[in-house]
């Protein structure tokens, strides 16, 4: 039930993931969609909500990396009517501005999609490290 | 005649049996899962299971961990896109339950994605994507440098 043409934007967004993280976050933002409700669950934490935010969130995330590669490996993905959604694991390496070394980054990632004005646009990221199983004790730390 | 239920209808199930979850219930979670194939989640616990066989024996494992009484939960809608056939419902989840054996309750927070599909006039849970993440953590959490 996944259409043609939402299997083709996930492949450009993968790539446009591997921009992201060599410092230029443009190719992956011009896949969103530029509303109000959009929203990041971002690798970090927290969320932001609206494309001024959203927007905000990838340009400070991206400053953050260089010289970086992702993979896609896609999961599953589906698509009806004008709403989609696709959930893979994005793998790779990446340098970050604060650490200066070359570290693995392995992140679930969930994106929505929205059909809009005949192209299918991103309105929700999900995305955590939280790969490996963890003991729930582990998820009360930090709140 | 269309007599699937209204998706605020399923949504205020879902929070039902998200409550009694919390008190080491899932069946009735496990009821509103899609039991197709694609069927995903992506726990708060951490790891990828696909198709019903794993994603059903994962909520078992999880509600063991509640250890039971007086579970709550109140659901923060962030956003939602409703379509005719899916439906995507972005939220903050504020749990409060006991775990294990431990007397004492505990709140936790989990940034939540639900993609619901409907099939044959009912609404089911296709994806579940949760996290810990409520609040920022920074590079440090999402990706330690090797070496």
């Amino acid at each position: 039930m996944t259409s043609d043409g939402l299997l083709q934007v996930i492949r450009e967004l993968a790539e446009a993931s591997g921009a992201l993280v060599n410092g230029d976050p443009e190719p992956f933002k011009s896949h969103w969609s530029h509303a109000d409700d959009v929203t990041i669950f971002g690798g970090y934490g927290k969320h932001e909500q609206g494309w001024e935010r959203v927007s905000s969130r990838l340009d400070w995330a991206s400053a953050r990396f260089r010289a970086g590669e992702i993979n896609y490996e896609p999961h599953t993905a589906g698509s009806s009517g004008d709403l989609g959604y696709a959930v893979g694991i994005e793998r790779g390496h990446v340098t970050v501005l604060e650490h200066g070394a070359s570290g693995e980054i392995v992140l679930r990632v969930t994106h929505l999609f929205r059909r809009e004005n005949g192209r299918w646009a991103v309105i929700h990221r999900h995305a955590d490290a939280v790969t490996e199983i963890h003991a729930p004790s582990h998820l009360l730390h930090d709140h | 005649m269309d007599t699937t239920p209204a998706i605020e209808d399923v949504l205020a199930d879902l929070d039902h049996a998200t409550e009694l979850m919390l008190d080491g219930n899932c069946a009735p979670w496990q009821e509103l899962l899609s039991h197709r194939d694609d069927v995903t989640l992506l726990g708060a616990y951490g790891g990828q299971v696909q198709g019903w066989p794993d994603v059903s024996a994962r909520f078992d494992r999880t509600a063991k961990g509640y250890a039971g009484g007086g579970g709550t939960t109140v659901r923060e809608n962030i956003a939602s896109w409703i379509g005719s056939d899916l439906a995507c419902v972005v939220d903050l989840e504020r749990h409060h339950t006991r775990l294990d054996d431990n007397a004492d309750p505990v709140t936790f927070v989990y940034r939540t994605t639900h993609v619901l599909r409907r099939e044959n006039g009912a609404w089911k849970v296709v994806l579940r994507h949760a996290d810990p993440l409520a609040s920022f953590r920074g590079p440090d959490f999402a990706h330690a440098p090797a070496g």
